[in-house]
């Protein structure tokens, strides 16, 4: 018997044979015409088939897709090898991966067949399939949902992003690899998120933090993302997995709805504000007249002065109740609800009408208005709204018109029916003239002026619903000229 | 009453000046007002000195603050005392030096109380 000239000696054959029975891989021995010489226990059940089935049958119709070059080329005299080959055993009705090792099987000074040593991988890749599944699983859910998600080894760089981040950053899972992902946080985030992200990591901690992501199309989004610790089967620490929302939405509604407090708190404040200076006269003549009633003989009582102080007190009663209606001309306009009532109205009839009715309240501040109309000019408007549309105007200029004239004309061109309120008083620089059309809104200080801020957006959105424009013409100093303009329909 | 020279209530919404200046007079005290701070300092300059000052801070060209602040400047009048009357309920984000403060609506018993504490030979 003729050893390979490696090895030292042969082993005595009852050790050789404990060697063969030990072994947990198969073994078999072919000759030259692949007949089997030998079939080992292992192999036996590895297949399935026992040793008595085996020797002296062919072995490639015991198990055919062994018939390989590496089995060739063991019996030419060189070894080889082939892994995960995938075989039958018909008689067994057994599917198997198995890894072969061929090498040639020297007799008598010269090549005799091959040994084939035989590891059955076939449970190691049913688990490696199994994992490629559940990772196959993991990725189509990764990205398919809808926030963006990440995953972190343990040494803290990032290796994995879903789809839904991808495409939310436009980049490549090469480009956030590692830190990557830093790179399209927004400057005046990116050190707090990374500080917070490496200490949190390093504590092993759950983390949630704010930052803006830039979008694909470059927008910043703000996001919030909350990173976990994550561990393998055995408790060990294996990374982070983290997941993202755009909450940009939420903290938009949360400034605006913060801004709408503000601002209903502001319109409290001055509605309370407003109220308490007629409340303060009517409070003054109530207690005043109660005094005189109480501390005078009833026969010195001067009538026409009760009367006075009487009428005051109806005047201070309507204004209170303008007051509460102009409220509640903000809480129907803001809920689409100003009530209309067209009918064919004369706009010179409306005009003049309101400045004959604010023509001694012009006057107790110096201010006299004047009117000029061409004719009538109808149309078909609620006659309540126009005329609360020119009283708004023509109140303002007063107001704002420093005592000088205040001069309201009405004019056609046209089709068009166009109303025009020109101060000369303290004016409105050009960048608040729109501005002052909004609810709330004033060019000026509330320490100086005080009303809601609401008379011209009241009257944009009359003039609107009638289908007209408002504008106003106006320069710091040189007074302000508000323009109505209506269509004319008899 | 010894009083005689009279209150200035500056106050630019027109009723709520002259319903005060009514129940002043009933209560016995000489009257003059302004609808602004300017034609108020320009009546204390002109000689007329009140003996003290109703004074609104909100209103149009000199408000309230304003006005007190040229007054404290002036030493001809700077001494008048004031009596601030505002509907502003917080003042802490804009204060105002005044030696008493009321708040709107005012009674004729608030008034008369703060002018009393103030000027004690008119009562």
């Amino acid at each position: 018997m003729t050893y390979p000239a490696s090895r030292v000696s042969p082993p005595p054959p009852d050790v050789a044979l404990q060697l063969v029975e030990a072994c947990t891989d198969g073994l078999v021995a072919v000759d030259l015409t692949r007949r089997c010489l030998s079939w080992s226990p292992s192999m036996a059940r590895i297949t399935g088939i026992p040793e008595a089935a085996a020797i002296g049958q062919p072995l490639l119709t015991l198990i055919p897709d062994l018939a390989s070059e590496e089995l060739e080329a063991a019996l030419a005299g060189t070894a080889a090898s082939r892994s995960d080959q995938a075989v039958t055993v018909p008689a067994a009705k057994r599917r198997l991966w198995l890894d072969v090792r061929y090498s040639p099987l020297h007799r008598e000074g010269r090549i005799g067949g091959a040994i084939l040593l035989v590891a059955d991988v076939t449970e190691r890749k049913r688990i490696d399939a199994q994992m490629r599944e559940t990772e196959r699983r993991f990725t189509t859910m990764a990205d398919a949902a809808p926030v963006l998600l990440w995953l972190a080894r343990t040494d803290s760089l990032c290796t994995f992003f879903n789809q839904t981040w991808l495409d939310f950053t436009g980049r490549t899972l090469a480009q956030e690899w590692g830190v990557g992902w830093a790179e399209n946080i927004h400057p005046e985030d990116v050190q707090r998120c990374l500080d917070t992200y490496q200490a949190c990591f390093a504590a092993r901690q759950v983390f949630e933090m704010e930052y803006r992501l830039k979008r694909a199309d470059g927008v910043y989004r703000w996001i919030l993302d909350r990173g976990t610790p994550r561990y393998g089967p055995d408790g060990e620490f294996a990374g982070y997995i983290g997941s993202c929302i755009d909450i940009s939405d939420r903290k938009q509604m949360e400034t605006d709805l913060r801004q709408a407090i503000r601002t209903r708190d502001e319109f409290l404040s001055i509605a309370s504000h407003e109220l308490r200076t007629p409340l303060s006269t009517l409070s003054l003549h109530t207690e005043g007249l109660q005094r005189s009633l109480k501390n005078q003989p009833q026969e010195t009582w001067d009538a026409e002065r009760l009367q006075h102080r009487l009428a005051i007190v109806q005047d201070q009663a309507v204004r209170l109740e303008q007051i509460v209606e102009s409220l509640l001309d903000v809480s129907r306009v803001s809920q689409g609800r100003l009530p209309m009532r067209i009918e064919t109205v004369d706009l010179t009839a409306v005009a003049q009408d309101v400045v004959h009715r604010l023509t001694d309240d012009a006057a107790q501040v110096g201010t006299v208005l004047s009117f000029q109309a061409d004719g009538p000019l109808p149309g078909q408007w609620d006659p309540m709204r126009l005329d609360q549309v020119v009283t708004n105007l023509v109140v303002n200029a007063i107001k704002y018109g420093r005592g000088k004239p205040v001069d309201v004309r009405v004019t056609s061109e046209g089709r068009q029916a166009r109303l025009s309120v020109r101060d000369h008083g303290i004016g409105i620089a050009p960048e608040d003239h729109e501005r002052i059309f909004s609810q709330f809104e004033r060019a000026v200080s509330e320490d100086h002026y005080g009303g809601f801020g609401i008379g011209l957006w009241i009257a944009r959105q009359i003039v609107d619903a009638f289908g007209g424009t408002i504008t106003v013409a106006s320069q710091p100093g040189e007074g302000a000229c508000f323009t109505v303009t209506l269509e004319m329909r008899p | 009453m010894t009083q005689t020279k009279p209150i200035l209530v500056i106050e630019d919404d027109q009723a709520l000046r002259e319903a005060i200046c009514d129940v002043l007079r009933d209560e016995g005290y000489a009257t003059v007002n302004a609808d602004t701070g300017e034609t108020a300092l320009a009546l204390m300059r002109s000689g007329s000195q009140p003996s003290l000052v109703l004074l609104d801070l909100m209103m149009p060209t000199m408000n309230g603050w304003q006005f007190r602040q040229e007054q404290l400047s002036d030493p001809t009048i700077a001494d008048i005392p004031v009596v601030v009357m505002t509907a502003s309920r917080n003042l802490e984000g804009r204060p105002i030096d005044a030696q008493r403060i009321l708040h709107k609506p005012v009674s004729i018993s608030a008034i008369v109380a703060a002018i009393d504490d103030l000027l004690p030979s008119a009562s």
